[in-house]
């Protein structure tokens, strides 16, 4: 694999994930409101349709693609994601770092990757509220399935609480970013504890 | 005025100019000579006579004497100089107040004359051709105004027909008629014009008409014809006012400004630069304030007949283009196809 | 976007491919237009490794017309259209699809407009070596490309052999409007075509060599071979 090359033209995420109660939910976007930029507007609404495709590598290891759809403005092109390995790192790096790909691409992507041999592997729907504060982007949204299969305008909420997600894409080795991300997450508590989470420990 | 004024101050000035060197002459004359040059030339035959008359102790006398003249010679003509000097100096404001006259009418370029390199920018020249131009426009726009002014193409209902039928039925019935208006093609009421353009959405299927009355009561028709063009109709009451055409993907919408039409700027294409064009003749002649539902029907049907605008040969010359054009004219009563240079 | 037709220009014998450009060049500007800058379009071809069944061939076209986009074309016929960070991706999927250098492709050349027309004259070229001449002429005023047909076949006339018929691809797609997917689709087919017949006249050729070693230096020598194979 040409990883080094790959590394090296890609965009980094920068990003502390966490999530918050239902009850809390309300407290937590009016500080947020405060907090971010465009305070003045009502907070700017999404919902999007999340689908992920993975492939099996010769070397064993799955590639994951995500391609994400806003269902609400239908005219926004179509979002294919690849997200690298997380970097947890030691204790001083202040978030976790990955590797990312955007795409903005024709809505026929989803046939195009099943034609390149991807298997649909699940989907959801991510709705609720977006912030920004400089580069930073900060999203609160709970995780919808499916149910039954392909509605999408399903109410089956998979937990009682909120993901709450603080990120920056940016070129590599912009780490002063990450600090300017934990301070802001600082600001936070103790409504929400944001943390590096590594996908891989949770299951 | 500002010139003769002008003048006047310059030889009024040079004159001074001239009788102050002379005087300032004669007085560096007088001082070189000193009181010597009395005794010997000035005051010769005076001397003649002084000295014959005091002959005892009378050579102080005439030295004072002499000493006087010079101080009053001096005196003399220096107060003719100063008088002189103050002219100078009166005719010299007068002049200072001229000039500033003239470059107050120069405007900025009077400052072009202050450029130390002169030469080199060329300013000056490009401002010269293009007073040129302006003097050229003026002369052509005057022409065109007078040529305008005899083929009337004013397009009001008081035109010299109408006061001559006044005149006629005043003549007639021996008392002045009153003119009535009749219902003209502006003063339509918004719903007759609605179901006027209904009536033609359903006599041209392919030719989709949407109305928007972005400027109060008069109606803008934005027109789809098949997928070939676009076009922007602005309506006062039932009269065309405006047209122009556009390519079927090019928009007429401003960005980010919404119920906004833009019916200024042109096409992006020549050919439909030269529709348009060809359009704005055709609602000339169309035109008929008497029959103003007529008039935009029949319009209407000689830009339907655009819908075969880049696949119907030229009538005449039989090839579809021209000057890399396809037929852009279409005939105003039999609706052929026909280049612009090929009309009939 | 207009109405857009790619057209392979024939070499006649003994003359090279830069002597036929210069010729055409020269055509164009009698007829009046003017130089409006460069084109390229540019074709990367990857190959699906071993465990991807059915195996598959994913092209990767650039058109310098649309700068920022991207068009990825499966031998499928589905087209996606995506911005310019695609290529990266296909990095990341450099296990799954592998492309090789030396099957790059471009079409680069002057761009020319005249009225309405816009044609572009590109010379073929995989990797270093000359494969021949493409034509792409474009009308701007018109989406449907049967209405306008005639009038190109026409205009197209005026400085090379028009051709009968539109493309093979154009011809199902006569009555919907045209998109610069269509343009692609058009310029992979003929990309295509060429390969073949790159290939079949590297393959008649005694020694396979002998194509490698003609690169640069002489073009002409590879299309004198290429023509027989294609007649």
């Amino acid at each position: 694999m040409n990883l080094e090359s790959t590394r090296r033209s890609a965009q980094q995420e920068y990003i502390l994930q966490g999530s918050i109660v239902n009850d809390s939910c309300e407290i937590l976007l009016h500080r947020l409101r405060g907090l971010c930029d465009n305070g003045d507007a009502a907070p700017e609404t999404f919902k999007d349709h999340e689908y992920v495709y993975t492939i099996r590598q010769p070397n064993g290891q799955p590639l994951t693609l995500r391609v994400r759809q806003s269902l609400e403005k239908k005219d926004y092109p179509w979002h294919l994601r690849y997200l690298g390995q997380p970097e947890i790192g030691d204790k001083n790096r202040a978030t976790l770092v990955r590797s990312c790909i955007d795409v903005a691409c024709s809505s026929n992507i989803c046939t195009f990757l099943s034609e390149m041999g991807f298997k649909l592997d699940y989907e959801y729907i991510s709705k609720g509220f977006i912030f920004k504060k400089g580069r930073m982007k900060v999203t609160v949204s709970k995780i919808f399935r499916l149910l039954p299969p392909g509605n999408v305008n399903t109410d089956e909420h998979v937990s009682q609480s909120y993901l709450v997600e603080v990120s920056v894409v940016a070129p590599t080795g912009q780490d002063a970013l990450a600090e300017e991300i934990r301070s802001f997450a600082e600001q936070l508590k103790p409504l929400v504890q944001l943390e590096k989470i590594d996908p891989r420990r949770l299951q | 005025m500002a010139d003769t004024i002008n003048t006047e101050a310059i030889s009024g000035g040079l004159k001074a100019v001239k009788i102050i060197r002379c005087l300032v002459r004669d007085l560096f004359e007088l001082l070189s000579d000193g009181t010597n040059f009395n005794s010997s030339s000035l005051s010769n035959s005076e001397n003649g006579c002084i000295s014959s008359l005091n002959a005892v102790g009378g050579g102080n006398a005439v030295a004072e004497s002499k000493e006087d003249q010079f101080v009053s010679n001096l005196q003399t003509i220096i107060a003719s100089l100063n008088s002189r000097i103050r002219e100078l100096e009166s005719s010299c404001t007068l002049l200072a107040h001229s000039s500033s006259q003239i470059s107050l009418n120069l405007g900025n370029s009077a400052l072009l004359g202050q450029d130390p390199a002169f030469e080199r920018s060329l300013i000056y020249s490009s401002m010269i051709t293009s007073y040129r131009w302006c003097d050229k426009m003026l002369e052509y726009a005057t022409h065109a105004n007078t040529i305008l002014s005899q083929n009337s193409l004013k397009r009001s209902h008081f035109n010299s027909l109408t006061n001559a039928t006044l005149a006629m039925n005043r003549s007639q019935f021996g008392q002045p008629v009153i003119y009535r208006r009749k219902t003209m093609g502006h003063n339509y009421s918004a719903p007759q014009v609605d179901t006027l353009c209904h009536l033609f959405q359903r006599h041209f299927p392919d030719m989709t008409l949407e109305i928007v009355r972005p400027f109060g009561a008069n109606a803008v028709l934005k027109i789809t014809l098949e997928r070939v063009l676009k076009a922007v109709i602005v309506l006062r009451g039932f009269i065309i006012e405006w047209i122009m055409v556009k390519a079927y993907h090019e928009e007429f919408e401003v960005e980010n400004k919404y119920n906004h039409i833009d019916i200024w700027s042109e096409s992006r294409y020549e050919v439909f630069r030269k529709v348009t064009n060809h359009a704005n003749a055709a609602m000339l002649h169309f035109y008929s304030p008497l029959h103003p539902d007529l008039a935009v029907r029949s319009f209407f049907q000689w830009l339907h007949s655009y819908s075969s605008l880049f696949s119907k040969p030229c009538r005449k010359c039989e090839c579809r283009l021209q000057d890399n054009l396809p037929p852009t004219w279409r005939d105003v009563r039999n609706l052929e196809a026909y280049h612009e240079l090929c009309r009939p | 976007m207009g109405v857009v037709s790619v057209h392979q220009y024939p070499i006649p014998e003994g003359k090279s491919g830069q002597q036929v450009i210069d010729h055409l060049v020269k055509c164009l500007e009698t007829l009046g237009a003017t130089k409006t800058g460069t084109f390229c379009v540019d074709c990367e071809t990857y190959y699906s490794g071993p465990n991807i069944n059915p195996s598959r061939v994913l092209n990767i076209i650039h058109n310098s017309e649309h700068p920022a986009s991207c068009f990825a074309l499966l031998d499928t016929g589905t087209c996606l259209v995506c911005d310019t960070n695609f290529d990266q991706l296909m990095l990341t999927m450099s296990g799954l699809y592998h492309s090789k250098k030396s099957t790059k492709m471009e079409s680069k050349g002057t761009r020319f407009q005249l009225g309405d027309f816009i044609v572009k004259v590109g010379s073929v070229s995989i990797g270093p070596s000359f494969r021949g001449i493409l034509i792409e002429v474009e009308y701007g005023p018109c989406v449907i490309p049967n209405y306008c047909w005639d009038l190109m076949k026409e205009f197209m006339g005026g400085f090379m052999s028009s051709p009968r018929d539109p493309h093979q691809y154009l011809q199902g797609k006569m009555n919907d409007i045209f998109t610069p997917i269509d343009t692609i689709q058009q310029y992979n087919d003929h990309f295509n075509s060429i390969r073949k017949s790159t290939a079949a006249a590297t393959s008649t050729a005694s020694t396979p060599t002998h194509q490698s070693s003609s690169g640069r230096s002489t073009p002409s020598a590879g299309i004198a071979q290429s023509i027989p194979t294609k007649q």
